[in-house]
């Protein structure tokens, strides 16, 4: 497993560059980071979104749009659309979400996968640093699902397992989050633990390792936190646990998040308040990710 | 400690003496803490059940039951008719444990639900700032989030924060249907636009990333004086807490403080979110707190 975002970074490098669909780049901070990338050899963009705006902000930053390639729809469904099918096809490697809301996205991501492979449940993986933790470590699903049940929980686990895997993680250790009471262990988070950790030693979430303990307390009695035993995936209850948690993670903890989607196709999800640096080491991660075919499993 | 969790313990200093009736099993480092806060003139000690005559030559020893339920009980009791008592217990806090607090039918509970409040000092600014509910309550509905946040804002006041700014979180800050937390957390926002909650501020539905940073928040065009600024993190439900709640322990490394609120008469615990060194923290806070929980 890669142990930072630097590394990930070093990794892009040596496989840039891929032709990638930036979702209406029309925020400084969005076209800075596709000149950027481009100009560091990690991806050729193509510019998706209104043809004027996406002009008068690279006018603002001072940037030559003339061999950047511009594909011009400014509804945001429609876009959303356009670059899935770009990825379907295969002009392009994967999505970067730019100054547009999420769930444009997220329904043009859905509507793909239904079509190709409709048991695929597409779910938002998590990729954090943490000071203390010498590795990357996912969280999921933050972002699509909102109360998942068991049946959605496996497919989530399967996806986050065979991404982990691609990023040469080979048997990621999973924990189950459920909240500890102290005095009450029958919630359905517990019950689905318990089930999931079947499943894995059945073989069905691929190659991994599905924990006892269902959360620091238990895993960590003594608060040692040591990088070899902390999990690569954690699976959160709901989608309020998910959110919460990976931004309690960037912004009080003062770690880092990178936001990812998946399904039939890598999306790019950074929060719109995220900056140009979080916006680069996310470029990197979506190319080695890309590369590792994460968005094109059966 | 930090700057402001010694503030904390400073302003218990400045209290008058309290009786503190100790139940539960025998926890040596609950009561060298409850030792240290003798000799500082919080409390004057005594305690309930045959687990502690081996202490009895530092801490007077009532009720020697050895039915530790029977000798909670009697602590509880004791703790109640005294008009500044406490209580204090070392666990194990179990389902009889918080069942015997929360029975209405003894009074100890007749007025509120209870809630736990743990207590963060914010790496940024170094300031207290309340999760809720982190322990207690599982699924909590609008009526029950309305008694939480009360709760937390009674906890907020008695440490001098004189008008907290309440995040209620969802994950998301648009309004959602598909999402009840943050039905829930418009309404209580909507309250306290009303002056429902008295002298406080809740903002919601907000999402961490904009409760957390004022220009995250602008960003999404919300225009509200909470975010970057909050006192007490109300949470949509008992995983997101109490997880969120973990994380910052064991990945932050933050050291909790956590308070019992809705109990009547103030009870001190250390639940498994705080070190054992932080039973003189809790200790202080149910000292400050003391009739206002």
């Amino acid at each position: 497993m890669y142990r930072n975002f630097q590394e990930i970074v070093a990794k892009a490098k040596e496989i840039g560059p891929l032709k990638v669909a930036v979702l209406f780049p029309d925020d400084p901070d969005v076209m800075r980071a596709a000149r950027d990338g481009a100009k560091e050899g990690l991806i050729e963009p193509v510019l998706v979104g209104n043809r004027l705006r996406i002009e008068a902000v690279a006018n603002e930053i001072n940037l030559p749009l003339k061999e950047m390639e511009i594909l011009d729809q400014g509804e945001p469904q429609e876009a959303a659309d356009l670059c899935l099918d770009m990825v379907k096809t295969g002009k392009v490697a994967f999505v970067v979400k730019g100054n547009i809301l999420t769930t444009y996205l997220y329904r043009a991501l859905i509507r793909t996968t239904k079509q190709l492979d409709p048991d695929q449940a597409p779910c938002t993986l998590c990729f954090h640093e943490a000071p203390g933790i010498d590795k990357i470590f996912t969280i999921t699903d933050p972002g699509v699902n909102i109360l998942p049940d068991l049946t959605l929980k496996e497919k989530i686990l399967v996806k986050a397992v065979n991404v982990l895997h691609g990023l040469g993680c080979a048997r990621p250790r999973v924990m189950v989050l459920a909240a500890h009471h102290g005095y009450e262990s029958d919630t359905s988070s517990v019950r689905d633990a318990v089930a999931l950790k079947q499943l894995a030693g059945e073989g069905r979430l691929g190659e991994c390792e599905v924990l006892t303990a269902q959360n620091l307390y238990q895993a960590f009695p003594g608060r040692k936190v040591q990088t070899e035993d902390f999990p690569d995936i954690f699976l959160v209850p709901n989608i309020e646990t998910g959110n919460i948690l990976v931004k309690t993670i960037d912004h009080i903890v003062l770690g880092k998040r990178q936001g990812m989607t998946f399904g039939e196709a890598v999306v790019s999800t950074p929060s719109r308040s995220d900056g140009y640096e979080v916006r680069m080491t996310n470029l990197a991660l979506g190319l080695v990710l890309a590369a590792s075919g994460s968005g094109e499993m059966g | 400690m930090s700057h402001d969790f010694k503030k904390i313990i400073r302003t218990a200093d400045q209290n008058d003496r309290k009786m503190l009736v100790i139940s539960g099993q025998p926890d040596p480092v609950a009561l060298t803490s409850v030792l240290k806060a003798r000799e500082r003139g919080w409390v004057e000690p005594l305690a309930c059940g045959s687990s502690f005559t081996g202490m009895a030559s530092q801490i007077k020893v009532l009720c020697p039951t050895a039915d530790i339920q029977e000798a909670r009980q009697q602590a509880l009791s004791l703790a109640q008719a005294e008009e500044s008592g406490l209580l204090l217990d070392t666990g194990p806090l179990d389902t009889s444990f918080f069942s015997l607090i929360a029975d209405k039918r003894t009074g100890h509970n007749d007025k509120h639900i209870l809630s736990y409040v743990s207590i963060l000092m914010a790496p940024k600014d170094g300031r207290l700032t309340l999760l809720t509910d982190t322990l207690i309550n599982k699924q909590p509905g609008l009526e029950e989030k309305i008694a939480i946040t009360e709760n937390a804002i009674r906890v907020a006041k008695a440490l001098g924060i004189q008008r907290p700014k309440i995040a209620a979180l969802s994950a998301l800050e648009l309004v959602n249907p598909a999402l009840p937390s943050t039905l829930d957390a418009a309404l209580l926002s909507k309250m306290s636009e009303r002056g429902q909650f008295g002298d406080a501020v809740i903002e919601g539905p907000l999402a961490m990333d904009n409760a957390e940073s004022a220009s995250a928040a602008r960003h999404k065009g919300i225009d509200s004086p909470v975010p970057g600024d909050v006192d007490i993190y109300l949470f949509p439900d008992l995983e997101s807490a109490n997880l969120t709640a973990q994380f910052l322990a064991w990945v932050g490394r933050f050291q909790l403080g956590g308070i019992l609120v809705g109990t009547g008469v103030p009870i001190v615990i250390r639940s498994f979110l705080e070190t054992p060194d932080s039973w003189l923290l809790n200790l202080a806070l149910g000292i400050i707190a003391n009739k206002d929980i």
